[in-house]
């Protein structure tokens, strides 16, 4: 008769062998896909386990919370391996480690063309502040990020003729009280402290950015935290990207996904939903708005107008 | 009988005739207005209307000279203020506002495309044909029952588009762009699954890319999968 311990090293090692099934599959996968085999350093490998377990959890968190017996399950076979496979790749390539929070949050949601859960591999704030400072052109030492509340003391010194370092003044001058957010600021810090960039943002761009959200739950719910995600991201586009960096290749890879999913997922999410049924009325008879008389076509005779070759509309690029 | 004349159709220039025989409509007017009148060798004066789709030069280019000659234009409140120009002969209507020109009866309704208020149209006409007439817009959020023509953009094949960004003809900035206001073949197919195509004659594909389509290759799919005319103009 088996004992606990041998149950959760039997969990082990069946999650162990789970992982390197997982491992493979990415590996062949991706071959398949870029044409072109994928060889992972022992690190990565940490990486891809890494992912796998978190990816695994998440599975099995949602299918725990799945109330709809109609939606299919959240298991590995409902998976689309083909789109994980790629973009796990990019992430392990750029050292994202999936264990550490705010790496990666893996997000799934059914594909109807694919008929399996695509699991997007959104890159947190950490994340994305880690790999871009690995692909900069040049890698700051420190980076420095801090919100700004009505009581605090925050004053810029920029760059100019008699002063060749870029700079700040910050204090929080009571702890116990700031006030409200106000604002944020980064500050990028190099080996040649000539090239520190210090990057302001107000509250006028946090509200661009909660205006873009999908979703404001978050913003309503953790405001002083999304403010924060905001900054970070707003700082660290600042880091000019080293085409040549090995990891640069998954570097743009994973930056244009996460917007390309975005627009996929809005595609997804909301086309061919309701129904338009309409037929031609004989009568004049306003099935959307009862109270508004219908528009009647005047008839079409020439208004003996001047003719103005005035430029009109907006012009569209050419594609 | 519905009979649809493409005048221009692409990213230099969109408009297009359509007639049941006792109402003639132009869909967009993107084009020199004397180019309108020599495609249809002068005979504008029975035009009842001019539908515009979005403020865009490529769609709205000849308004002036198209209001001027009488012409009713229908369009949304936020594309008159886009292009500008205050005319008695410009009406502002409302999503799903039913609007009476003629035989037909007119529905507008929205679209997503990256200007002010872009619409689409479902055109019925008294002897039971639907027309849908929508461009310029990545996906439509809309189903419809029992259309007889659909004139639907399709722009841009993605397999093509990446390969043109490996390639490096196309810059990966113009993805994004494009995957947010035009309609990729690949969704236009899924917008086809979605709809009931039992009526269906004719199925025009519009606003093609020059760089990012294959007409021939869109009309086969087109054609593979419905089983309806292809009319690629």
């Amino acid at each position: 008769m088996s004992n606990k311990n041998e149950v959760a090293n039997k969990d082990t090692s069946l999650q162990a062998t789970q992982s390197e099934r997982f491992l493979a599959s990415v590996q062949q996968q991706f071959a398949a896909e870029a044409g072109a085999p994928v060889a992972f350093t022992d690190y990565e490998k940490t990486l891809a386990q890494h992912l796998f377990l978190k990816v695994d959890n998440v599975l099995k968190d949602l299918e725990t919370k799945r109330s709809n017996d109609k939606q299919s399950s959240y298991t590995w076979n409902n998976v689309n391996m083909r789109k994980l496979a790629l973009d796990a790749v990019h992430r392990v390539k750029l050292g994202l480690d999936a264990l550490i929070p705010n790496h990666i949050h893996p997000v799934p949601y059914f594909n109807k063309r694919e008929g399996k859960y695509d699991l997007d591999l959104r890159v947190g704030y950490v994340g994305e502040a880690y790999y871009r400072a690995q692909v900069a052109v040049d890698p700051p030492i420190d980076i420095v990020y801090e919100l700004v509340y009505s009581n605090d003391h925050f004053k810029p010194i920029k760059k100019s003729f008699s002063n060749e370092v870029e700079s700040y003044e910050f204090d929080v001058k009571n702890p116990f009280d700031r006030g409200e957010i106000i604002g944020g600021f980064g500050y990028l810090a190099f080996e040649d402290p000539k090239k520190n960039k210090l990057v302001i943002v107000t509250e006028d761009d946090f509200q661009k950015s909660r205006s873009a959200a999908q979703s404001k739950t978050f913003w309503d719910g953790h405001p002083a935290e999304m403010r924060y995600k905001t900054l970070v991201h707003r700082v660290t586009e600042h880091l000019e990207v080293d085409p040549k960096k090995v990891n640069a290749a998954s570097y743009a890879y994973v930056e244009g996904q996460e917007k390309d999913s975005a627009v996929m997922r809005e595609i997804n999410e909301n086309a061919n939903q309701e129904i338009i049924d309409a037929e031609y009325e004989e009568v004049d008879e306003l099935p959307f708005d009862k109270d508004q008389d219908p528009i009647e076509a005047p008839t079409s005779e020439s208004d003996d107008q001047e003719i103005s070759f005035d430029k009109t509309g907006t012009d569209e690029p050419t594609w | 009988m519905i009979e649809i004349k493409a005048l221009a159709s692409g990213s230099a220039g969109n408009c297009y005739h359509i007639t049941d025989g006792e109402t003639s409509l132009l869909l967009e007017a993107g084009i020199r207005y004397k180019d309108i009148q020599k495609a249809l060798d002068f005979k504008t004066s029975d035009i009842a209307a001019c539908l515009i789709s979005h403020e865009h030069k490529d769609h709205s280019k000849a308004i002036k000279e198209v209001t001027a000659a009488g012409i009713d234009c229908y369009m949304s409140a936020g594309t008159a203020e886009a292009i500008g120009h205050d005319h008695h002969r410009i009406h502002r209507v409302s999503t799903q506002e039913r609007i009476k020109i003629g035989t037909w009866d007119i529905i507008p309704f929205d679209v997503q495309h990256d200007v002010s208020e872009p619409y689409g149209f479902l055109l019925l006409n008294k002897s039971g044909a639907k027309v849908l007439f929508a461009t310029d817009t990545y996906y439509i959020r809309y189903r419809f029952t029992g259309l007889t023509h659909i004139m639907v953009e399709a722009n841009y094949s993605m397999d093509i588009l990446n390969e043109n960004i490996v390639s490096g003809r196309v810059h990966r900035a113009m993805k994004r762009r494009l995957m947010q206001s035009h309609f990729s073949l690949e969704n236009v197919k899924e917008f086809l699954k979605a709809n009931d195509l039992s009526k269906v004659e004719q199925i025009w594909l519009l606003h093609l890319s020059d760089t990012n389509s294959d007409e021939e290759l869109f009309k086969r799919e087109i054609q593979g999968l419905t089983g309806k005319m292809v009319i690629v103009p």
